[in-house]
């Protein structure tokens, strides 16, 4: 049952009296796997050679004295750690103290019965064990928190790494769609549009892939706490339209039409940036799940908050899925179905949650979804 | 003859140096480019100088940071404005001074809104 019984313990007797030291052979020995030496330094060297669970040696022996080889095998950096009992015959109070300040562990005055002896040396096992235990898990979190910390920094690394190539893409990209008659081919007009259709698909993906490595990035700044929100005077309803013009492109291609139920003007101090991203996420959601139906966006505001609803005609959200949604690399549906990371209602949950706000959505399955984010206009 | 205003693009990406260079082209303008800081010298020394750089930050030899204390610490080059191209988005731990940043990625629109600031095509300077 107990943790000592389960390892095999190796035991370690240094006794220069040869009838003592068959006696607690005899009794270790029916337990724990027991190693005798009958001088100080034979045993130093035994320690040093293999790794033993406990020594018990005794003080007075000729030579080398059960002291001076706890203090030698304190002083090594392989043994230091080793469990020590000593037993002494005379045991004065002084040679006690002298024992325990050398390092030893425990102390045994001779004579003593074999229970008490199993009893002792039972006790220091299971609390080597146990240390030693504590001590595994230590390594085991450093090691994960090394992990962690190594694959932070590659997000970060390969996000930063990414907008260089993303960069090049895009100014080509436009650069061709700005040429006059883009992919003209003697000027065949339908040669053209077929051209700048292609061209447009390529810049559609640079957006994504921008946004995805966004995204990484973000995942990474937001697990090392690193969101600084940048608070300023921004309208509300300018931060909505800018997003839909964002996404209008997409919006097209999957065939739904945004419809905007606009208050004229909503006023408050949020992160213009961040606030854009939240709404553009959405949107981007919207889109991907709204089984191309159309796409409602709503402005809403009193006194002391302001609301943006996005309401699509999709499938909508199971009622259990509605809160894991919101956690990080989770998705209502499964990748096969609808790529993506995982990432961005996270990432909206932490940035409103950092404003103060609140996020949630209202689903019945088969009737679409309504993601509402509410923000308290000055806080 | 109306000269094309020269501009210096540094950076180590061969790649972006050439599409920054084919769109400043498109532009209007004469892009030289520099693969880093050593070079950008170079240009400095063999030439005309430009009327703006565009520089990365991130770069072998000599980094935009070091170029940026030997350009300042030169009478001919000190005065040329720089954009400073990155694709880091905290630059507190490792500032650097700029007349402007283009953060990575950016659009051919923001390219050119920055440029323009300081030099339109046909030549004119622009004083802030």
């Amino acid at each position: 049952m107990s943790s000592a019984q389960e390892f095999e313990a190796r035991i370690l007797v240094v006794e220069d009296d040869p009838e003592t030291r068959a006696t607690l052979e005899l009794l270790l020995g029916a337990r724990w796997t027991v190693t005798t030496a009958e001088r100080g330094d034979v045993a130093r060297d035994a320690a040093r050679a293999m790794p033993f669970d406990l020594v018990i040696a005794n003080v007075q022996m000729p030579g080398f004295s059960g002291i001076e080889l706890v203090r030698l095998l304190r002083a090594d950096r392989g043994t230091q750690d080793l469990p020590l009992i000593l037993m002494s015959r005379t045991a004065g109070q002084n040679e006690t103290i002298a024992g325990l300040e050398a390092g030893a562990d425990d102390f045994l005055v001779k004579p003593f019965s074999g229970r008490e002896l199993l009893v002792r040396v039972q006790t220091r096992l299971e609390l080597t064990a146990m240390r030693r235990r504590n001590a595994q898990q230590e390594e085991v979190l450093a090691s994960l928190q090394r992990t962690l910390k190594a694959r932070d920094e590659f997000l970060s690394a390969a996000s930063h790494e990414l907008r260089t190539p993303i960069t090049t893409l895009s100014l080509q990209t436009d650069g061709l769609l700005n040429t006059p008659g883009a992919g003209a081919n003697g000027g065949h007009r339908a040669t053209d549009e077929r051209m700048m259709r292609r061209l447009k698909a390529i810049r559609r993906q640079v957006v994504r892939l921008n946004q995805l490595v966004d995204q990484l990035l973000d995942v990474s700044r937001l697990i090392e706490g690193r969101l600084e929100l940048r608070p300023e005077e921004v309208d509300l309803q300018a931060l909505v339209i800018e997003a839909i013009d964002l996404m209008r492109e997409s919006a097209t291609q999957a065939g739904s039409p945004v419809l905007l139920r606009l208050r004229p003007e909503v006023v408050g101090r949020w992160d213009r940036i961040r606030i854009g991203q939240v709404i553009t996420n959405l949107l981007s959601n919207a889109i991907k799940f709204g089984c191309g139906r159309p796409i409602e966006v709503e402005l809403d505001a009193d006194e002391t908050s302001a609301r943006v609803l996005v309401r699509d005609a999709g499938e909508g959200i199971l009622p259990q899925e509605q809160e894991r949604i919101f956690q990080r690399f989770e998705r209502a549906t499964s990748v096969q179905r609808h790529p993506g990371l995982g990432l961005g209602l996270w990432i909206c949950k932490q940035i409103v949650d950092a404003s103060h706000g609140r996020i949630y959505v209202q689903s019945e399955p088969g009737h679409g979804a309504t993601f509402s984010v509410e923000l308290p206009r000055v806080y | 003859m109306n000269q094309r205003p020269r501009l210096l693009v540094v950076d180590d990406d061969v790649e972006l140096c050439e599409s920054m260079a084919d769109a400043l082209t498109d532009a209007g303008y004469d892009p030289v480019t520099a693969g880093d800081g050593l070079r950008a010298l170079l240009v400095f020394e063999n030439g005309a100088a430009p009327k703006l750089i565009l520089l990365d930050l991130m770069m072998p030899d000599m980094n935009g940071w070091q170029f940026r204390e030997q350009q300042l610490r030169d009478q001919k080059m000190k005065d040329v404005p720089v954009v400073v191209m990155t694709a880091s988005r905290d630059l507190r731990r490792h500032p650097v001074q700029a007349d402007a940043f283009l953060f990575k990625p950016f659009t051919l629109e923001d390219l050119l809104e920055q440029v323009h600031r300081v030099v339109s095509p046909d030549g004119d300077i622009r004083t802030s």
